[in-house]
């Protein structure tokens, strides 16, 4: 019960969902939820080599008298213990309060600085973007209703982040019991390519033991392939943008699965570091 | 050179999450890469040292770890039976008072060759009973030195003397006691630990009259065993 | 991988062959690049402040000109606001700020926008200086220089005093002033590895500044033959700046106040505040033209001496000026401390000339012009606490080399009283008062680098609350700790702790052994730990109740126990880590 998820309460119906994906995700991991009932339109995240404004959408002010209750009763109903909210300590500025880093997994939606009207397949703000950059822990990423996933799909595609990927897909499938399913397409390499990182990474024991069942496809679109993603999993998937852009957009694999999988996505960033 | 970050804060026997805030804050001459340190083993021995830290390698780690093996193989060797065998058992102790005995005794126990060493433990010997006589009622003594002999280079030991005639020893059941343990130990813990046990022993009453039929050695040894079992459970 | 780190090595500086053993070098080039962008910053900042003053000369006759300031400060606060939504404020306590919580990591948007709301503030007409903006944007462009080349949290605070020293230097064309507030107010800490990077970016910013402005003093004053008697007068002197610097800090928390009590008892819209404030200068302002704007202008007239009206009016004038500054800063309008000082203290420094000159009308007093350059440094060291950037600002801007005697005399005295009055000085008081004022090396520092989770025990004995005593016997056998955390053996909460020292009585009581159960001797009302809180608070618990140790418990599970002698260890080597470089 070490592991802490942040979230930031939306105190709509929208925010709600959201809300409700993260209370699942805490009961199934036996998490701890933190979470953080906004009261300025702004926030800082200081992060290890980066500093992130969060602008927040108008729409998680509404309400402020009934927030903390609404948050507290979806989380009670959970089943989990009391949750606890977080109270920014240090402030930059006298209405910018600063939010600790140090949790283990955070959950936000696929925007959260612009109009929750943008929110939909193949966007994912820009504010969100820099939080799974610089962050060091996975973000999850709800989809619009909340759905409890039954199983765990992971995109492996040989790169290092992958393989951390793949390794928070095996910690998760151990907690939970779900099955897991390995995604990889074939690119440019075969499939020989992806045994032998595994052999190397030493991750061929938890292999065999998690996963369900190893996906390689070395035909079709990576694209058409998708729809064989169950549609109650929850997506893991690496970030690792190359070059100028890689502040700015994900790899090509993760554009393309943000844009055509509306599962929830759990989003392993290019400085996550595996919890201890 | 390159460490995961889990055994680099290892080698430093310090916390992760202190080696990661030293490595963010540049306080510590290392490089994050990922998961993995990297580092010149030179200079993070230097700058370990000015900050009165160790910095053991994962290779040389083992060593100490061994070590403490052997340490622990040494704890186990100091039960009750093994130090009583290093003693050794005599008979027919000859003495007239409390003194005389003792110096018999010494005269008798292993690992004291020199009459230098056999004086200072005699000398430590009686200092102890002036203080307050080891005899502890039932005809047994448990004669001791005064403080543990850390200086000697044998191991710790039992040595058991039955004597010829039963002496006045100022027990506190006033019976005059017939046999002594001889205990010389190499740390008060140690020598705590071989007290409670022998006391143990002691307040058995089927021991108690093995004792009194003067046993032959290996008689004595089983019969420790036995008990010493008995602790353990 | 290694194919996309290879195009991306020139990111990574420190990983070069030639910076790995010493990062010297390394902080020199990027502290010197970091001090031209920064000096140029501060040069656009100058040119834009020069056209926006020549723009609004032509509005200054009409009589709806007292709306300028108003509608300038207004401005500022919607761009700052609504535009880079960044909160408003001066400056320097967020740059300090965020090198000491954060080691100097700042938002790019900062970079350039306080040039913008200062320019719109000062420019029209607003009584505010323009070095604070640009310190700020100096430093926010020395952290994301830092951040492009992912450089560490000690290489990346000097890096940030590159930026706002070279800043500083461009704009006063004072290389050593920007040197020695950085120094001084931002950095906190004289070494080596510092002092020389950010003096090479003083030179840089300096020099960028005399390309393209020209090399001159920014008020050029003559040659001044001070007499001893003139040297005891300045000791009065330094006595009033201070009173000056006292009633200029008060007077600017006061009208932060009133303006923020009357924005929360009215509904307005949150520019409205700047713009009557901004108004209400330019009210002054139509009566008095002479403390709009940063002040240059009428300083450099004091500096020379030509400054014709008596003391009345000077006096009025110092007084209009305080309150003017109070009125422009106070109630949010955008930009520094710095220039106001210097108008104010050049105000002060002539109204003493004025007083002495009426006390001994025959004594050969030197040259007013002196004394308003004293008056400065005495207000600039009163007010920011800092008599070294006090006392090299006035030789460095003013050329007064002459003076220095009286300067450091006045300089001293005039911030030692101050601090009698205000313990902290306007930059940092905020900072102090929140408890984020941590200098290198100090208590609060190491105290506030340190972590309860760094600090945490856990091999600690865990007992459940249906344990027999006997049990219990047993196990306190084995333990080498004098406490126990008792915990439910259903749920897993922390229900309590054993202290060993409360129960030792019954533990050597065998009768006891299989009667009494843990719940029934355990301690439920013990102060705990979260995590997540400041170990300076820990450390207060624990001296209130006499603790040595504390359990740490997170959502009512037990993590593990803090004691203090851990934590004297950890604070050793913390200390001594610390004071590695």
């Amino acid at each position: 019960m070490d592991l802490q998820l942040l979230h930031i309460f939306r105190n709509t119906p929208l925010g709600r969902e959201l809300m409700l994906q993260s209370a699942y995700f805490c009961r199934i991991l036996k998490i701890l939820p933190v979470i953080y009932v906004p009261q300025y339109m702004k926030f800082l995240m200081y992060f290890e080599n980066d500093v992130v404004q969060v602008d927040l959408d108008g729409s998680y002010l509404r309400s402020p008298s009934t927030a903390r209750d609404h948050a507290a009763e979806i989380i009670r109903q959970q089943g989990l213990a009391e949750p606890k909210f977080l109270e920014p300590k240090n402030f930059t500025a006298s209405t910018l309060p600063d939010l600790p880093i140090n949790f283990d997994f955070m959950c936000c939606p696929r925007t959260i600085s612009d109009l929750s009207s943008k929110i939909g397949l193949g966007y994912i703000g820009p504010r969100v973007r820099r939080i799974i950059h610089s962050a060091r822990f996975p973000v999850l990423i709800g989809c619009s209703v909340y759905k409890p996933w039954q199983s765990i799909t992971v995109f492996f595609g040989g790169s290092a982040n992958a393989v951390k990927a793949l390794r928070l897909g095996f910690r998760l499938a151990r907690l939970t019991g779900f099955p897991l399913d390995v995604f990889t397409q074939e690119g440019r390499r075969d499939r020989k390519y992806y045994e032998d990182v595994i052999e190397k990474e030493n991750l061929g024991p938890e292999m065999d033991r998690y996963a369900r069942q190893w996906r390689v496809y070395d035909s079709g679109e990576f694209i058409d392939n998708l729809y064989d993603v169950p549609h109650d999993a929850l997506v893991i998937a690496g970030a690792y943008g190359h070059g100028v852009i890689k502040e700015v957009l994900f790899g090509s694999t993760l554009e393309k699965i943000q844009t055509q999988l509306p599962n929830t996505l759990l989003i392993v960033g290019p400085n996550y570091r595996a919890a201890m | 050179m390159q460490l995961d970050l889990e055994e680099f804060a290892e080698c430093l026997d310090i916390p992760q999450t202190t080696v990661e805030r030293w490595i963010r804050q540049g306080r510590i001459p290392v490089r994050r890469k990922g998961n993995k340190c990297e580092f010149s083993q030179s200079l993070i021995e230097k700058w370990a040292e000015t900050n009165h830290l160790k910095f053991v390698m994962p290779g040389m780690g083992e060593e100490t770890e061994a070590s403490g093996q052997e340490k622990e193989q040494e704890q186990a060797a100091d039960d009750l039976q093994t130090v009583m065998r290093r003693g050794g058992v005599f008979y027919d102790i000859e003495g007239e008072s409390v003194e005389d005995v003792l110096w018999a005794v010494v005269n008798r126990v292993p690992y004291f060759d020199t009459p230098e060493k056999k004086k200072s433990l005699y000398e430590s010997l009686k200092a102890r009973e002036a203080m307050m006589s080891t005899g502890i009622g039932k005809g047994v003594a448990i004669p001791h030195p005064r403080t543990p002999m850390t200086e000697t280079d044998g191991p710790a030991f039992i040595t058991t003397c039955f004597l010829k005639s039963p002496v006045d020893y100022r027990a506190i059941d006033k019976k005059p006691v017939f046999v002594l343990f001889l205990l010389v130990s190499t740390s008060a813990q140690l020598h705590l630990h071989l007290l409670a046990q022998l006391s143990f022993c002691l307040r058995n009453e089927a021991f108690l009259q093995l004792l009194n039929q003067y046993p032959a050695p290996e008689e004595l040894y089983a019969k420790i065993a036995e008990l010493s079992e008995r602790i353990e459970t | 991988m290694t194919r996309f780190s290879k195009l991306n090595i020139w990111r990574y500086p420190s990983r070069w062959i030639l910076f790995r053993l010493d990062d010297r070098l390394l902080l020199i080039i990027i502290g010197a690049i970091v001090g031209i962008c920064s000096g140029l910053a501060a040069v656009a900042m100058c040119q834009g402040l020069l056209a926006m003053f020549a723009w609004m000369h032509h509005y200054r006759g009409i009589w709806w000109a007292f709306l300028l300031p108003g509608c300038g400060a207004a401005v500022a606060a919607v761009f700052l606001e609504k535009i880079l939504k960044e909160g408003a404020g001066h400056g320097v306590p967020e740059v300090v700020y965020s090198v000491v919580r954060y080691g100097g990591l700042m938002r790019l948007r900062s970079s350039f926008s306080r040039l913008i709301s200062g320019c719109l503030t000062i420019g029209s007409g607003g009584s505010a200086g323009p070095e604070a903006p640009v310190v700020m944007s100096g430093a926010s462009i020395g952290s994301n220089i830092a951040q492009f080349f992912s450089l560490n949290d000690r290489q990346r605070v000097a890096i940030v005093g590159c930026g706002s020293a070279g800043a500083l230097a461009a704009i006063f064309n004072a290389p050593i002033t920007g040197l020695v507030f950085t120094i001084e107010v931002i950095v906190g800490e004289w070494s080596a590895v510092n002092v020389v990077p950010i003096a090479i970016a003083s030179v840089a910013g300096a020099e960028v500044c005399r390309l393209l402005i020209g090399n001159q003093f920014l008020f050029s004053s003559l040659a001044f033959n001070v007499d001893l008697l003139d040297i005891l007068a300045c000791l009065g002197l330094a006595v009033f700046t201070a009173a000056a610097s006292v009633l200029l800090t008060r007077g600017l928390r006061h009208s932060n106040r009133i303006s923020f009590k009357l924005y929360n008892k009215m509904p307005m819209p949150f520019w409205v505040r700047p713009f009557i404030g901004g108004c209400l200068v330019g009210l002054i302002g139509l009566a008095l033209p002479e403390i709009l704007g940063e002040g240059y202008h009428v300083i450099r007239v004091m500096v020379k001496g030509a400054f014709t009206q008596g003391l009345l009016f000077v006096t009025v004038l110092m007084l209009a000026k305080i309150l003017a500054t109070a009125l422009t800063l106070g109630w949010g309008g955008s930009g520094g401390i710095f220039a106001p000082c210097l108008a104010i203290g050049s105000f002060s420094g002539l109204v003493f000339h004025r007083f002495i000159d009426l006390l001994g009308p025959g004594v050969g007093w030197v040259d007013e012009g002196c004394f308003a350059l004293l008056g400065m440094a005495g207000l600039t060291s009163g007010m920011l606490q800092a008599p070294l950037t006090g006392i090299f600002l006035i030789v460095e801007v003013t050329g007064g080399y002459g003076v220095i005697l009286p300067l450091i005399l006045v300089s001293a005295i005039s911030a030692t009283v101050t601090h009698a009055f205000e313990p902290a000085s306007f930059y940092l008081k905020e900072l102090v008062e929140k408890g984020h004022y941590l200098r290198p090396r100090t208590d609060e520092r190491v105290l506030a680098d340190l972590t309860v989770r760094e600090l945490v025990e856990k091999d600690c004995i865990v007992v459940y609350k249906n344990m027999k005593l006997g049990d219990f016997a047993n196990i306190v056998k084995k333990s080498h700790r004098n406490f126990f955390p008792v915990e439910d053996e259903n749920t897993g909460n922390f229900v309590g702790m054993i202290h060993l020292d409360d129960i030792r009585e019954y533990l050597f009581n065998p009768i006891l052994y299989e009667t009494v159960f843990l719940e029934q001797i355990l301690d439920t009302n013990v102060a705990t730990v979260d995590l997540d809180d400041d170990l300076t608070d820990v450390l207060e618990r624990m001296d209130e109740k006499n603790l040595f140790t504390m359990p740490v418990v997170v959502n009512n599970r037990f993590v593990g126990t803090i004691s203090k002698a851990t934590l004297l260890d950890k604070y050793r080597s913390e200390l001594m880590v610390q004071s590695y470089y």
